[in-house]
């Protein structure tokens, strides 16, 4: 038998231990079995297994990319993972996602979870109240324009390096005629739904050519994160030729995150706006909060690996620096791994989830350190 | 139920063993069936897998560890973690070589006697440090040998407490003689470097169980061994 020991370690601001629990750990979830299934029955790219991941996806794995390597060792913090791995299209796995987790939900586990109930994410601060400016592009190298109305819809895509949520998108921009209420929306798929919209009266802009800034502050605030692309997606359905919305733009883009894309058909496809060697972009700023608050998450150590018969162990560790400026509470312990699709892809899967009870209150400046030792005996 | 699971007549437990392992455990749970010429059972006995050894731990060390050999662009570039194979001979193990990884493959086909479900004769108690079976019946129809099937697996599944997926291989006798199986174990492959610096397969055992007692396998009849590894919160 597998079994495995869980510890947690509470360490005041001075470093001192003030606090220690102990308990089996009880839960190896099936992403394990699906994982060393794979790996036994050595499924290649033809024939692959799904589970979910830890987003609740199906994914599937298979053993030509890497293997499955059940990766848990991970660097800390939001350190970018490997350079191979995209996380949903969306964001990169960064090293936060891999190896010990640490949460607050009080479900009691079961085979099938796929995810920590509610888990603390990795963050370095206190939140923000504060918008500040993440993604912008405000260049002209060749100045542009482009002109949307009715079906002709914009998007411009960036990349998000700074996670935050996203209050308010400015376009710079300027009206022909009166082409009415100009729409906003946030997505991520640019023919999907969108996250987040806000209206503008387009018949209040400027005519100046030269165009004015347009604020659209959203009501809600969706999550941005590191390494996520997002599309800001601009129409004035109501308009037509000749009372349309004329972005201003920059012909020859220098913005590394993103670029344009034009559609014809209200965002059921999309063409993307570039030239031989240049491509478009509208100029645009968006600005949020950080507001995320969580535990700073170091690296996750294995080591140890030591047999005297019957027994053999090795151990996993990784520490949680409290410094949210609050109190967290601890409820929830597990570990997530990385597996591997042959499309060089990788995924984030849970294999333990143990509920902590009664919690471990974790202060504000306190440390936490989460050891898990894997043991067999004969 | 495990579709793939090549039990034919009669037993066939769909159900985990949440008494055999208990919770927390990741275990399995060893099942033989012998039937003779005309599919009839003649013995069938359902035990706790004891025996994980150390090349099992040793291996799940470096698949979380990520022990890498050949990359620029990993961390854990040219660590390895040297293992006794089957043959008693120390190698170096890494986790993955390259793009190419298959640790804890035991995807054996007929007659494959390197990975995949075994059976041997030894008697002696299950020690950590084992790496392989005592005594192991090879493949064949000679004295002593038993006729290796394909092995096949069933899907991982769950219910409310356990989660379980099913390794199977049938062992038929044809050596004219009863063979007495006192052991099982399970083989599985995992890559280790060699002299000029590729990767080798390179074969370990995983499990070795002790049967009590042993479970005879007349000429003319066929052991199914299922090992279902299975984990209960």
């Amino acid at each position: 038998m597998l079994k495995a020991d869980l510890k947690l370690e509470r360490f005041d601001k001075r470093r001192r231990l003030i606090e220690v629990r102990k308990q089996p750990s009880r839960s190896f979830v099936k992403g394990f079995l699906g994982m060393l299934y794979v790996a036994h029955a050595n499924l290649s790219k033809t024939e692959p297994y799904a589970q979910n991941d830890i987003l609740g996806n199906s994914r599937q794995i298979d053993i030509d990319e890497r293997g499955v390597p059940l990766l848990v060792a991970a660097p800390g913090g939001w350190t970018n993972f490997m350079n191979i791995t995209d996380y949903d299209e969306v964001t990169n796995i960064a090293a936060d996602l891999i190896g010990i987790q640490v949460g607050e939900g009080t479900t009691a586990p079961t085979p099938t979870d796929y995810a920590l109930e509610g888990r603390i994410p990795h963050s370095e601060h206190i939140p923000e109240v504060v918008s500040n400016r993440g993604e912008y592009y405000l260049q002209q190298v060749t100045p542009g324009e482009y002109e949307i109305y009715g079906l002709r819809w914009y998007a411009t895509k960036f990349t998000c390096l700074w996670p935050h949520q996203l209050y308010r998108v400015r376009l710079r921009m300027y009206r022909e005629g009166s082409p009415g209420t100009v729409t906003v929306g946030i997505r991520t798929d640019r023919s999907g739904a969108d996250l987040v919209t806000d209206t503008f009266d387009g018949n209040t802009l400027t005519t100046d050519p030269a165009g004015e800034w347009g604020d659209f502050d959203f009501a809600t605030h969706p999550q941005l994160n590191f390494l996520g692309e997002y599309n800001i997606v601009i129409r004035a359905t109501g308009g037509d030729a000749s009372n349309s919305i004329h972005l201003i733009m920059d012909q020859d883009k220098v913005y590394d995150g993103g670029w344009g894309y034009y559609s014809s058909s209200s965002g059921g496809s999309w063409t993307t706006h570039v030239g031989s060697g240049y491509a478009w972009i509208t100029l645009f700023e968006e600005l949020g909060q950080n507001v995320e608050r969580g535990v700073l998450y170091s690296g996750c150590e294995i080591y140890g690996l030591s047999f005297s018969h019957p027994n053999g162990q090795f151990t996993i560790r990784r520490y949680f620096h409290n410094i949210s400026g609050s109190n967290w509470t601890v409820n929830e312990v597990g570990i997530y791994a990385m597996g591997t699709h042959s499309s060089s892809q990788c995924w984030s899967f849970m294999i333990a989830r143990d509920v902590v009870s009664p919690g471990v209150a974790l202060a504000d400046g306190e440390l936490l350190r989460v050891t898990y030792v894997p043991q067999i005996t004969v | 139920m495990d579709a793939q699971v090549k039990a034919r007549t009669g037993i066939n437990i769909a159900k985990p063993d949440s008494e055999l392992v208990k919770p927390g455990e990741l275990g399995a749970i060893l099942e033989l069936t012998v039937r003779d010429e005309d599919g009839k059972v003649t013995d069938h006995r359902v035990m706790e897998s004891k025996s994980f050894v150390r090349q099992f731990l040793e291996l799940l060390y470096a698949q979380m560890q990520q022990y890498y050999w050949g990359g620029s662009s990993q961390p854990y570039r040219e660590t390895v973690l040297y293992m006794t194979d089957k043959n008693g001979s120390k190698r170096p193990v890494v986790a993955c070589y390259s793009y190419q990884d298959s640790i804890f493959n035991c995807d054996g086909g007929v007659g494959d006697t390197n990975i995949g479900i075994m059976a041997g004769t030894g008697t002696t108690v299950p020690n950590i440090d084992d790496y392989a079976l005592e005594s192991q019946c090879g493949h064949g129809s000679g004295v002593g040998q038993l006729s290796h099937g394909a092995v096949t697996f069933g899907l991982p599944t769950s219910d409310a407490t356990t989660s379980h997926f099913t390794i199977t291989r049938d062992f038929s006798n044809s050596s004219g003689a009863l063979i007495t199986v006192n052991e099982v174990g399970l083989y599985v492959v995992a890559l280790a470097v060699q002299h000029n610096g590729s990767a080798q397969s390179a074969y370990f055992m995983i499990i070795r169980d002790m049967i009590s007692g042993g479970v005879d396998v007349p000429n003319g009849q066929t052991l199914t061994i299922n090992y279902r590894e299975q984990a209960t919160v």
